[in-house]
């Protein structure tokens, strides 16, 4: 199977609309929970006073140092959910992903709508471990490729002329991508490996077969990823920064829609992607068995996962 | 530690005993006749050791006793003794942190005299005695053989030794860029009776010293590109890989200099002033931003106070590794601060150079005693950087000019620093008293930004800068104080400020001004007996108070609460439900004053032009009776925006 018609397939078939939404709103709702405390701070602090009206245009920053400074709680109390989503966002993530990548296998496209919810909490076990395995082996490598760098960067500290600096982060910041994309394309295709079965259910078998596709295939999968993660990168960077502050709550709303505009075309990108990195990979296989699944498509949800041959 | 091997292999230079012998000409003159009155007067001739990072040099002091009593000692400071180990005050007291940098404790430095002598009129010389009196060797005091009279004179000889320490606090190095500032033995400032004015070098605090004139000679390596106080007038390559460079100024009270092999240079010219900028590399892009800068502030320092009266202005750029050089001023140098990564809506670099330009009126030609009375520089010049930020940016943007859509003025920048120390300590105090380095510095900068900003509101604006204009030219190049302050500009206001001025300068008292209660009564009908009537009468019925408007059938009081203890003229906005609107003013002597209307009211704020910032809470000034919640709900989405940025991450959205 070549890149060209793995990536077509990706885009193409039936359930990424599910798997889109389905991952755009773990985000969303984890934003919606994290927030509430802090809504009800911000309105109990501000609603009452005239003065607040220099926060609707980016101003009164000392209005809100004041606040943080009389109630030192205040921020605290804000923030409170903030870090904890911010785990359980790891964990929805992946389940939503465990959704994305079940409806990514051909006989899933029926009836996606009942059939994600199932697979996406069959598989997040299996998720887990492949993500664990994966952050284990790069969070070794990030290590070991971050000691040259740390060591230059104190070099720069203790005595060096002053230009490299500058060209030593922006260095920096390139690696970070660079080794974040080989990190999430592993990923990526331990993941499709998971959900075909390859290794026989065996996750680690799985993880290693989509680790090892990844590294031999390397050109191809990077250009994907690298592909989608600019689209991605466009697509939040155009909402974000294309359009200036609001200065009106009307306006501020408006933002916040184009901004659930970008994260979905972001979630709706990244699940072709995994549609992508799953047909790449089944289309790769030694022993592919096509004739097989064309001939007797499984729609019962239960059997998707064991009736993906390899 | 590192630094006996590298004396060992010092390279030098100087040929003690006639350096004016060597040049081809003379420095020029600048100033006839004189600004100030010049009786601490430097020859000095210094060789940088580049590989040890250590100078060696020696000064010819001629100083003069300007007072109505004998000197029969002689102090000097020897400020580079601060960096020698962690015993010094300024370690004790600074833990070895300040302004956001931490020594480097394996890079040390000092500064020792080696030879000390006064020299007779007939060139003989007598050897005099180094004693320590504090508790560190940042003050060294000689006896001398015979007093110095009234309008009598003493040349002194001084040979020293430095080891510069990595940057942390002002001066040093940092990488190949050094950073000579308080490196030579110098003398204290002599105050007749009271003697000696020769503070060690702390931790909050700055310098003082006389005005004189210097003749400074620099050895340093061919290819360093060196910047000093005063202007270049000769260099010549020497033996070796070396050259000296021969620099002069006058009316001034203190020479620093700068030398490194990286910089890039620009050059600009504003109305005949030569600005000489030593940039960095890294930070090229930042030279137009310190150009702009340093031409807005020499513009505006000419409008409001003086002509910038001296032929050059350098603003040196320290590295990125030595920013503990940074935002200095020296006169006729100033460091600044720039960053690649620094936006452009965020004026840090300009703010700085604007404020340490600031400072050579400031500190440069008022010359206060930075160490007893820091706010007379650090604070007036604080507020004249609001003043040229505000003019250049706008009030509201003076500091961040739409960063991710944010904006901040610098007087709000300013605030936000006070309301977090306001009432620890007074302003006045010597600047090792404070109760810690927040509170020197609030103390010293930010609440000096509110009372003179508050002050200017009192006065407006233009009577604010007739009394700051007579301030200063009536107190350049001398030695000011907080009294001569208070006095010279109540003289010029025509009124005396010493009420007001006093109690925010040596008092702890705070402002803050509250709606503390708003009432809409409900009319009732009268009831009850009218004893308006020839018998008591029961009121009929049918008195009731029309319901026409809204307002109507109200009465309303407003009380408004003075919470600190400085009183202030305060004004008041009350609005109606009618939508008139009326402005109160309230002198704020008492503890409240109680407002009453015939109508219902919707809306108060204390103070609506913001012409207080010394109020602690601005949010408590004002009451509206229909709660607002666009501005909360408006944040609420921002915030709510970027954690579902972060959340998208987590889930692997990127
Ligand atoms: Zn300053």
């Amino acid at each position: 199977m070549t890149l060209v018609k793995a990536i077509r397939e990706g885009l193409g078939g039936k359930g990424k609309l599910a798997s889109a939404i389905m991952l755009f709103c773990v985000p969303l709702a984890l934003s919606f929970l994290a927030g509430s405390p802090l809504r009800s701070g911000l309105h109990a602090a501000f609603d009452r006073y005239p003065a607040s009206k220099e926060l609707l245009n980016g101003g009164g920053l000392d209005l809100l140092a004041e606040t943080g400074l009389r109630q030192p709680a205040f921020w605290a109390a804000g923030f409170s959910l903030f870090l904890p989503m911010l785990l359980f966002s790891l964990l929805l993530g992946l389940w939503a992903q465990a959704g994305a990548y079940s409806l990514a296998l051909p006989e899933a496209a029926e009836n996606p709508w009942r059939r994600i919810w199932p697979a996406a909490t069959k598989l997040l076990p299996k998720f887990l471990l492949v993500a664990t395995l994966n952050a284990i082996l790069w969070g070794v490598v990030a290590v070991l490729a971050a000691m040259p760098f740390a060591a230059l960067n104190f070099r720069f500290k203790e005595n060096t002329d002053p230009g490299p600096g500058w060209h030593l982060f922006l260095a920096e910041i390139v690696a970070l991508a660079i080794f974040w994309n080989i990190a999430s394309a592993a990923g990526g295709c331990a993941k499709a490996a998971t959900v075909l079965r390859i290794g026989g259910g065996n996750v680690a078998k799985s993880y290693l077969a989509g680790l090892k596709f990844s590294l031999r295939k390397f050109a191809q999968v990077e250009a994907m990823t690298w592909g989608f993660f600019a689209l991605r990168l466009a697509a939040f960077a155009a909402t974000v920064l294309a359009f200036p502050i609001a200065v009106t709550y009307g306006g501020a709303v408006m933002k916040w829609l184009l901004f659930q505009m970008a994260i979905f075309a972001m979630a709706f990108l990244r699940v072709a992607e995994m549609r992508s990195q799953v047909a790449y990979l089944a289309g790769s296989q030694p022993e592919p068995a096509p004739v097989k699944e064309e001939k007797a498509p499984q729609p019962a949800e239960v059997e998707v996962l064991s009736s993906a041959s390899l | 530690m590192k630094s006996r091997s590298m004396l060992a292999g010092l390279v030098l230079v100087v040929m003690i005993g006639g350096a004016a012998k060597a040049f081809a000409s003379a420095p020029p003159v600048l100033f006839d006749p004189p600004m100030s009155k010049r009786n601490a007067n430097y020859a000095i001739e210094v060789s940088l050791d580049a590989a040890a990072r250590s100078l060696k040099g020696r000064e010819r002091i001629v100083w003069r006793n300007i007072t109505a009593a004998a000197a029969s000692d002689a102090w000097f400071h020897l400020y580079l003794n601060a960096f020698a180990n962690n015993r010094s005050d300024f370690f004790e007291e600074s833990g070895g942190r300040l302004r956001g940098d931490t020594a480097d404790r394996k890079h040390w430095g000092f500064c020792q005299v080696t030879s000390l002598a006064l020299v007779n009129p007939d060139g003989t010389k007598v050897p005099l005695k180094q004693l320590f009196p504090g508790s560190d060797r940042t003050v060294m005091r000689v006896e001398l053989p015979s007093q110095v009279p009234p309008g009598g004179q003493i040349t002194l000889d001084v040979s020293f030794e430095d080891q510069l320490p990595k940057v942390f606090a002002r001066a040093g190095y940092a990488g190949n860029f050094v950073m000579a500032s308080q490196w030579f033995p110098k003398l204290g400032v002599f105050q007749g009776d009271k003697g000696w004015n020769c503070h060690a070098y702390h931790a909050n605090s700055e310098f003082f010293s006389d005005f004189g004139v210097y003749d400074v000679s620099v050895t340093v390596p061919r290819n360093y590109v060196v910047g000093s106080t005063g202007v270049e007038w000769g260099s010549e390559e020497i033996s070796g890989a070396n050259k000296t460079v021969h620099l002069h100024a006058e009316d001034v009270h203190d020479f620093a200099w700068t030398a490194s092999p990286d910089f890039i240079e620009a050059d600009g010219t504003w109305e005949g002033v030569k600005i000489r900028i030593l940039m960095q590399p890294g930070n090229k892009d930042s030279i137009p931003r310190y150009m702009a800068a340093i031409k807005e502030a020499l513009g505006l320092f000419a409008k409001w106070i003086w002509k910038y009266p001296y032929q050059q202005i350098t603003i040196v750029d320290p590295p990125a590794n030595g920013m503990g050089a940074a935002g200095m001023e020296y006169p006729t140098l100033i460091t600044a601060g720039a960053s690649p990564f620094m936006p452009k809506s965020l004026l840090m670099p300009e703010m700085v150079v604007v404020h340490e330009f600031g400072h050579q009126y400031w500190y440069g030609m008022e010359a206060n005693n930075e160490f007893e009375e820091a706010w007379l520089d650090e604070g007036i010049n604080s507020y004249y950087e609001t003043r040229i930020m505000d003019a250049w940016f706008g009030p509201d943007n003076s500091i961040m000019n739409g960063l991710c859509g944010l904006h901040m003025g610098d007087v709000a920048m300013q605030r936000i620093q006070y309301f977090s120390f306001p009432d620890m300590d007074p302003v006045v105090l010597p600047a090792w008293k404070y109760s810690s380095n927040a509170a020197y510095s609030v103390m010293s900068y930010s609440k000096p930004v509110m009372v003179l900003k508050t002050l200017e509101n009192i006065l407006g604006t233009q009577k604010m800068d007739e009394v700051m204009r007579a301030f200063f030219m009536k107190v350049k190049f001398t030695h000011p104080t907080t009294d001569d302050f208070v006095k010279i500009v109540s003289e010029a206001a025509g009124k005396d400020l010493a009420p007001i001025l006093n109690p925010l300068l040596r008092g702890t008292g705070t402002v803050d001004f509250k709606v503390a209660t708003v009432r809409n009564i409900p009319l009732e009908p009268p009831s009850g007996f009218d004893l308006a009537k020839e018998k008591p009468t029961l009121f009929s019925k049918d008195t009731k108070p029309k319901k026409g408007g809204d307002d109507k059938g109200y009465r309303a009081e407003v009380i408004v609460q003075r919470k600190g203890d400085i009183v202030l003229p305060v004004e008041i906005s009350v609005t109606f439900s009618d939508k008139t609107t009326k402005l109160e003013t309230w002198n704020g002597e008492e503890r409240y004053v109680t407002l009453k209307y015939p109508k219902k009211v919707t809306e108060v704020i204390v103070d609506p032009n913001g012409k207080i910032p010394l109020d602690l809470n601005r949010l408590n000034n004002g009451w509206q009776a229909k709660e607002d919640g666009a501005p909360a709900s408006t944040l609420a989405l921002r915030f709510s925006s970027f954690f579902e940025t972060l959340y998208a991450l987590g889930s692997g959205l990127f």
